[in-house]
């Protein structure tokens, strides 16, 4: 990367959403949900940045903050070294032609009546940018570029299949050729053989357009595949950041450690005799975040230190992240994740 | 679906799934592209209820339209009371001459239905339009920006709704004085509420979809996200709802004709000619019987064609 200055840049991002459990709540009680909380990271230029954690962990909330979706409740976010918050209204339309945003859910992200034709050139129609045929013209070449025939630009979304539509949303993403993609979980409601196809054609493109990625995924085989460096996330937290191959090699993080060992591993007899770290209990509710460290209710390694302090996030080696007060590199068999 | 399903059930849904591959098949060749309005219109078109409701309809509207070329030189005026032949004209029961037989003053009945028509099709179709345009901006503003706007309109909303709807219209018209265009005015501002929740909550489905978001995170204004993308993926609702409307609305004119706040007389609508035939229930039933079936016939026509819309427009039904 010879670029040094970050495309983005995320810093002690949160965001918090009011819990209404009944009428009256909000006005006597202020309970929060802390979705996402202190959570910094910066992505370069033509960079894949993975973010990882389980289902309600925030990662999605940090996209969607990211993109403005959502105001955030703190902290600043710095896209190609300006704050997205302090933006004007018409500044921050001019950013949102440079970053664009793909959906997890290829059939809600659809406008069901619009034809493909419009919907990929939607971003075109809103800045203003060429006369209709331009436009059309554009979007066939788009069409092309993400495998799909050109000729379908009349037809409904409804006409296509899941992998097909998610095509579609790639291509709306990329027609203003933007500098930073979030990806929502693109691949986590298609089959696993079309799971490939997809993160394929994403990996293309980006050789191709020289786009920045944040991908945002559960599965971390699907994340492995496609990051450069990679964030694990935790309870609105980020608990270790690293480039993909230090962290698959030497998690430093307990969370991390027991995410990575639950990743299967095509060999049977490694799978067979390979150390799992099974968690006990499910997550507990953001509503109620445990005190210190986040973690501490279900850490293999938790001592009384954790539930009283918030480890801080700290640089391990260069570029190497982690939040832990006993985190160290752990080295898991090399032949355990296949590199 | 149900859970104890017997043979013939799972045999009709089979042939259901069968059509529905079928049709798809036939979508994925070239030519055919398909709209979700074009589904809908064919969808409507096997509800039998439906395509007659619609052809009563257009019937209807073609012969109150067309009324002035031929009822007239037919039936006589609809209006005047023919003074020299009143006497044994009066209550003339229906025959080939007189249809519909003729009321107390000797007036033809079928050409007072006809024209009767005219004042009850415009009063449900202008009445529906105010209303469905005030519960489009209403519905739009609470429904979309929320917070106080939606807790402002919809109280006001329900406010509307508490009123005593026909005693609401009767002072209406007593303060703004008698006339088709207060009578359609006063129906379609009480008209709006209803409209307005159906909006909003159509919206606030359609809102939680990802290409709302999609639009906004390219930086769409809010006009193009209502107009572009709530806008057609709720108004199948609309369409449905201002369609039973529309026959809720002829029904209040009838009321209040029956009331005798409507249309002023000699002019013929529905309700008053009830209202007149009720002093000759006995002597002239046809008086009442007549204008009577002609309210039923088109409020129920409306109300099933509302019905035929709402299966028809259901995008739901088709995905599942």
């Amino acid at each position: 990367m010879a670029d040094t200055t970050p495309l983005l840049k995320v810093e002690h991002l949160s965001k918090e959403f009011p819990a209404n459990s009944g009428v009256f709540s909000s006005r006597f009680s202020k309970r929060v949900v802390s979705a996402v909380n202190d959570v910094s990271f910066e992505i370069m230029p033509g960079e894949t940045f993975g973010l990882v954690g389980e289902s309600g962990c925030g990662k999605s909330t940090t996209g969607r903050t990211i993109m403005r979706l959502n105001k955030p409740t703190a902290g600043k976010v710095f896209f190609q070294g300006r704050d997205i918050a302090s933006m004007s209204k018409k500044e921050l339309k001019d950013m949102r032609r440079d970053m664009q945003f793909i959906f997890q859910d290829p059939y809600a992200s659809l406008n069901p009546r619009m034809t493909i034709g419009e919907i990929v050139s939607e971003p075109m129609t809103i800045h203003g940018i060429g006369t209709k045929e331009e436009r059309l013209e554009r979007v066939r070449e788009l069409l092309d570029v993400v495998g799909l025939n050109p000729e379908h630009i009349n037809r409904y979304p409804h006409e296509f299949s899941g992998g097909q539509r998610q095509r579609v949303g790639i291509a709306r993403a990329f027609i203003l050729r933007p500098k930073l993609i979030i990806c929502d979980e693109p691949v986590s409601a298609l089959d696993v053989s079309i799971q490939a196809q997809v993160l394929n054609l994403l990996k293309d493109l980006q050789n191709k357009f020289g786009t920045a990625y944040l991908f945002i995924a559960h599965d971390l085989s699907v994340v492995q595949h496609i990051s450069d460096r990679v964030g694990v996330m935790y309870l609105g937290k980020l608990v270790e950041l690293s480039d993909w191959k230090r962290l698959y090699a030497q998690p430093s993080h307990p969370y991390t450690q027991s995410l990575l060992s639950a990743v299967p591993v095509p060999d049977p007899d490694i799978q067979k005799t390979r150390k799992r770290i099974i968690l006990a209990g499910d997550p507990p509710s953001p509503l109620d975040p445990p005190s210190g460290c986040r973690f501490h209710t279900r850490c293999p390694i938790a001592q009384e230190i954790c539930s009283r302090e918030q480890p801080e996030f700290k640089e391990l080696e260069p570029g190497h992240f982690c939040a832990c007060h006993f985190g160290q590199p752990f080295p898991i068999k090399e032949s355990h994740i296949d590199l | 679906m149900n859970d104890n399903k017997t043979p013939q059930t799972i045999e009709e849904e089979n042939e259901a799934l069968l059509e529905e591959i079928h049709q798809k098949s036939d979508s994925s060749s070239p030519a055919a592209s398909r709209t979700l309005w074009g589904d809908a219109f064919k969808r409507l078109r096997k509800n039998k209820l439906a395509v007659i409701s619609v052809i009563w309809i257009i019937f209807v509207i073609i012969v109150a339209l067309s009324a002035d070329l031929w009822a007239k030189q037919w039936l006589g005026s609809p209006t005047a009371a023919d003074s020299t032949t009143m006497a044994q004209n009066s209550t003339l029961p229906p025959s080939g001459e007189h249809p519909f037989g003729t009321d107390a003053l000797g007036r033809d009945i079928l050409v007072r239905v006809i024209y009767g028509a005219r004042i009850s099709l415009s009063v449900g179709v202008m009445a529906t339009a105010i209303s469905t345009i005030l519960g489009l901006i209403m519905g739009a503003l609470a429904g979309f920006y929320g917070g106080i706007w939606d807790t402002i309109i919809m109280r006001l909303a329900d406010i509307f709704l508490a009123f005593p709807y026909v005693l609401f219209v009767v002072s209406l018209i007593a303060v703004l004085g008698r006339s088709l265009t207060n009578v359609f005015v006063a129906i379609g501002i009480l008209g709006w509420p209803s409209i307005a929740r159906v909006f909003r909550s159509a919206i606030l489905t359609v809102k939680e979809n990802d290409y709302v978001d999609a639009a906004r995170s390219m930086g769409a204004s809010d006009v193009r996200i209502i107009a572009r993308h709530i806008f057609p993926n709720s108004v199948a609702s609309i369409v449905v709802y201002a369609t039973m409307n529309i026959g809720g609305a002829i029904l209040t004119e009838s009321s209040l004709s029956f009331l005798g706040m409507g249309v002023v007389p000699p002019t013929p609508s529905w309700g008053s000619m009830i209202q007149d035939g009720q002093a000759y229930l006995q002597t002239a039933p046809w008086m009442m019987i007549m204008p009577g079936l002609a309210i039923l016939s088109t409020v129920l026509a409306f109300t099933l064609l509302g019905d035929g819309l709402r299966d028809a427009l259901d995008v739901k039904m088709k995905d599942a």
